[in-house]
């Protein structure tokens, strides 16, 4: 296997835009990607492309606005972890020898189909016909976690705050505005304990990166980002008695990415984690091993995993702040790493940050407690 | 002693209110086991819905509990306020969906 670089980035901001395409967005980033990188569009070689909601053939049909109709695309949907297996997808191509150079690209366009929340769209599931909602299914976990280990309402809030915080000084961000605990626990209440603050938005956006092979990185135009270990993982049945304030789905994609790169958590410089609800990151900080089980409240707390903070957890202001393009957000993590990694991440910098960690958690199905987990460790 | 006849699936792990060998949520045949529960269990966790898809009434409160024979249930709650996680619940059916009922006067058991 040989080693596979990120040779550049791109990423469209991330909101509600409602006169722009899916495809549009999609080639923004693409092309934002390709020039990062300096490398001509007839240089890639394949085109993995991530998305959930679109339609289908997302992929060739940015591509085709692209001047690049005839290379070849792989379509991926893993429901929010879309992206994150794309980049895994297209990594093992260009590790295994196959390809030199290769575009991923996330992207999608929600603004114009959901009203209000996201249910379980699945209509065989009894669960979804008794009212299980998505924001709910995160709510079930919250209040278990706040039984069984003492976690707070602002504890949970203070993961809003935080990442709204980090999310103003990310100009690609969705919400650029701080909030406190108290307008953050005083917003309307969704699923008890989660307020509206708690939740991601529905946005749109596209993310792009290029992988090249180890042989190429030398030549490229800024410091090569590798790709050091990634882990995928599917989920496992919620109808049996478990613990459900552990996400054992995150602790078994972490623990493939950590033995691949490696490393361990507690070498990570910076991460960016699924926090589509403030419990999630908890969840996912515990999971990860960057704290014991049940310790995710306190760590938030503590500052820790603040900017300035021993491990700053989504500096980009994570998916609470910056938006929740569901196929882009794998992807857009690894844009937001590969800046901090390469030290060009501004006001948002993370101090000689080297070792980058990327969770990302597609749900949906109510009988699992996850679509896909993806990890990915990067390194300078 | 107040007991239930249900049917659990071994492939998808899917409970439901009757006596059935086939699984009527996977749909794979001969797959479920019949089970005697007591009805009597305790709230595993617990939510209080507030924004739900249009045309459905909010707020409604939903949970997961568990039974004896280490079943895990989730069904709708019959009330929305005074729910703690732990507190003892009863099963019932109606029309086949289930319903976890609180039990007044009843000490956590956990």
């Amino acid at each position: 296997m040989r080693r596979v670089a990120i040779a550049g980035v791109g990423t469209t901001t991330f909101g509600k835009h409602p006169d722009r395409s899916l495809e549009d967005l999609g080639r923004e980033a693409g092309r934002a990607a390709l020039e990062d990188a300096r490398l001509e569009p007839a240089r890639v070689q394949a085109v993995y492309c991530g998305n959930a909601l679109g339609g289908g053939s997302v992929g060739q049909r940015v591509l085709a606005g692209m001047g690049m109709d005839a290379v070849p695309v792989v379509n991926i949907e893993a429901a929010c972890a879309s992206g994150s297996v794309a980049i895994r997808e297209g990594w093992l191509w260009v590790a295994a020898g196959i390809y030199d150079a290769i575009l991923i690209i996330g992207a999608e366009k929600l603004s114009n189909r959901f009203e209000g929340v996201i249910t379980l769209d699945r209509e065989a599931e009894p669960e979804t016909a008794l009212g299980l909602t998505m924001p709910g299914s995160y709510a079930l976990i919250a209040q278990r976690h706040i039984a069984e280990y003492g976690t707070t309402r602002q504890q949970l809030a203070q993961v809003s705050v935080k990442n709204h915080r980090h999310g103003c000084l990310n100009p690609h961000a969705q919400y650029q505005v701080e909030l406190s605990i108290e307008q953050v626990l005083e917003s309307r209440m969704i699923a008890d304990p989660l307020t509206l603050y708690q939740c991601c938005a529905n946005s749109d956006g596209a993310a792009a990166i290029v992988l090249v092979a180890e042989e190429f990185a030398a030549r490229l135009p800024h410091q090569p980002i590798w790709i050091l270990g990634t882990g995928l993982a599917s989920g496992t049945s919620m109808r049996r008695v478990r613990d459900i304030s552990f996400s054992e789905i995150t602790a078994r994609a972490g623990r493939m990415a950590y033995t691949q790169a490696r490393i361990s958590p507690q070498e990570v410089d910076v991460a960016e984690v699924h926090d589509a609800f403030t419990i999630g990151e908890i969840v996912a900080c515990e999971a990860l091993e960057f704290c014991k089980p049940g310790h995710g409240g306190a760590l938030v707390a503590s500052g820790a995993t603040a900017l300035g903070g021993a491990l700053p957890v989504n500096p980009s202001g994570g998916l609470l702040s910056k938006g929740h393009p569901v196929g882009a957000t794998g992807v857009a993590q690894i844009v937001e790493l590969v800046h901090q990694l390469r030290g060009e991440a501004g006001q948002r910098q993370v101090p000689n940050a080297e070792t980058g960690l990327a969770h990302t958690l597609g749900g949906g199905i109510a009988a699992l407690d996850g679509v896909a987990c993806a990890v990915t460790i990067l390194g300078s | 002693m107040n007991t239930l006849q249900i049917s659990q699936c071994q492939f998808c792990g899917s409970v439901v209110a009757s006596l059935q060998s086939d699984c009527a949520v996977c749909k794979q045949r001969n797959c479920t086991v019949a089970l005697t529960v007591n009805p009597i269990g305790t709230l595993y966790t617990f939510t209080v819905i507030y924004a739900a898809p249009p045309g459905i009434a909010t707020p409604y409160a939903i949970g997961y509990a568990d039974f004896s024979e280490r079943v895990r249930l989730f069904g709708k709650i019959s009330q929305c306020d005074q729910l703690r996680v732990g507190m003892i619940v009863q099963l019932f059916f109606e029309n086949g969906a289930p319903i976890l009922q609180p039990l007044s006067n009843n000490g956590d058991v956990e």
